[in-house]
């Protein structure tokens, strides 16, 4: 199984959403949404849902649930790793 | 004995020793009457940075850190469900002096600050039990059990020191509010074992928000957890459990609870305190002072209870050095200042508290709008900064605004206290 690290996940929203920034300038209390942060849109939040769930096999179900964990990379991370413990 | 003193206090715990260690610092005679033997249990194991000025004014931060206590660099905030996460540390955007506090066992706490009020030159006498008191315009007669004999004490002040008990509030019969609170029930206990945070968020306290009711998990040493759940006196009755059997309910039904207890053992029994939320309307009169939480006590979800006893205590001893130098009584404006001075301490929790238990409200606090410097403003009420300058202030009226606005605007995104569905155990074929 993969290990769940912040760089792992910085370079999960590198690659989903397309960005043009180093994954090491995103740091782990970076606001993904919104115009203070990365600024990504729902295509996005889908695109790094399904490439969350295809690289740690944890599934966000209810798009509410997605919106408080893909808040920040830390809060994914967070969330994945105790996903991990229990549901893989 | 003398039976003679400047000041009498009441309890050895936070408040009491501090008010005597000032005290005595400032050149009085101090009696405290201590009724339980010390080291002692109690609960309240997290201080807030806004205390450590009092500490250093005591003298004793070289003290707690030599004593090694685990050292607390900020606090954070996160769902049962693990779907939501917010962290603070101290720090980031305050002055260096409140970067660091401290969580403490208090048995180990308290026994150091009374036995430092001792140092400086307060007579403590422990299984003393207070079990009258007069108070008049000149002072005050205290009569107390202490070895098996009835002694009484004069002196011209007496502070309350004694918690939530509050012996001198009720023996002045002091009107006190519940502020409209529900009544809440604690359950809790010392864990080994339990999951820890990386690197130097291994000090924070993390406080774990379901749906009816929290956790907090204190790491207190390398081995030791203090962990504990706090939820209505309703929401525990309507689930038909005993409080240690509710605790372990919400164990296994909550992924961020059962992550961090999953190898824990626990240490010792479990222990409850309910319904525990009560504000005197005064806090004094000429001769006499209720600090700490024999002045009130709200809510343990954000640590106030050690900062406001140590900060009230400061509050009471200057006050009565400043007095007492001039041969007075507390002016009616005086104890007016001081008791407001203390509400005000409390209210600044009381609006904190309020505001985690409205789901709406919390929902802000755990996505404060980066835009206004918001996340600033909330780290210093986290902090215990309960004097806020007018450009945190404005932020924190702005805050509670978008906190009452969130029940109708969504201005900070809805959270969801589901658990995600566990897929079911592999089950094994022989």
């Amino acid at each position: 199984m993969e290990k769940v690290t912040l760089d792992r996940i910085r370079q999960l929203i590198v690659e989903n959403c397309m960005l043009k920034v180093a994954s090491e300038s995103i740091g782990e209390e970076t606001l993904l949404f919104g115009p203070e942060g990365l600024g990504l849109d729902s295509i996005d939040a889908l695109q790094l849902t399904l490439g969350i769930e295809s690289t740690f096999n944890t599934p966000i179900k209810d798009p509410k649930l997605a919106i408080q964990i893909l808040r920040t990379p830390g809060t994914i991370k967070h969330w994945v790793i105790r996903q991990l413990e229990f549901n893989a | 004995m003398n039976p003679n003193w400047d000041t009498i206090v009441i309890g050895g715990g936070p408040a009491g020793s501090t008010t005597a260690g000032l005290l005595s610092k400032g050149g009085q005679k101090v009696l405290l009457l201590e009724k339980d033997t010390f080291p002692r249990f109690h609960i309240g194991e997290s201080l807030i940075p806004y205390g450590n000025d009092v500490l250093h004014e005591l003298g004793v931060w070289s003290k707690l850190e030599q004593t090694g206590f685990m050292p607390k660099l900020g606090a954070e905030f996160t769902l049962g469900n693990a779907a939501g996460f917010q962290r603070y540390w101290f720090g980031k955007n305050l002055a260096p002096r409140y970067a660091k506090t401290f969580q403490v066992e208090r048995a180990k706490f308290d026994h150091i600050l009374l036995q430092h009020a001792e140092e400086q030159g307060t007579t403590v006498l422990q299984l003393a039990k207070m079990t009258s008191v007069e108070v008049d315009s000149k002072g005050v007669t205290v009569a107390y059990d202490h070895e098996g004999a009835s002694h009484k004490a004069k002196a011209r002040w007496i502070v309350d020191g004694s918690g939530r008990t509050s012996v001198l509030g009720q023996a002045l019969k002091v009107p006190r509010s519940d502020l409209g609170m529900p009544k809440k029930i604690a359950v809790f206990s010392h864990f080994r074992d339990v999951l820890r945070n990386d690197g130097d968020a291994g000090g924070h306290i993390t406080i774990v928000r379901l749906e009816h009711g929290w956790f907090w998990f204190i790491p207190l040493d390398k081995d030791k957890t203090s962990v504990g759940l706090v939820q209505t006196i309703s929401s525990l009755k309507s689930q038909k459990l005993k409080p240690e059997e509710s605790f372990q309910h919400a164990v296994e039904n909550n992924t961020e609870i059962r992550f961090r207890m999953k190898n824990a053992e626990r240490l010792e029994a479990f222990r409850t305190e309910a319904d525990y939320t009560f504000r005197h309307n005064v806090a004094s009169g000429n001769r006499w002072l209720l600090a700490g939480d024999a002045a009130g006590f709200i809510d343990p979800i954000f640590s106030s209870g050690v900062m406001v006893a140590l900060r009230s205590s400061q509050l009471a001893a200057r006050a009565i050095l400043k007095a007492d130098a001039q041969g007075r009584g507390l002016s009616g404006f005086e104890q007016w200042n001081y008791t407001r001075r203390v509400k005000k301490m409390t209210s600044v929790f009381l609006d904190m508290i309020r505001m985690f238990y409205d789901r709406n409200a919390f929902e802000v606090f755990m996505g404060p709008n980066p835009r206004l410097d918001m996340p600033r403003a909330v780290l210093n009420l986290v902090a215990g900064n309960t004097d806020l300058t007018w450009d945190l202030q404005w932020r924190v009226w702005v805050f509670y605004t978008m906190c009452k606005l969130q029940k109708y605007i969504k201005l900070a995104p809805r959270l969801s206290f589901a658990e995600s569905p566990r897929r079911p155990k592999p089950v094994l074929t022989t």
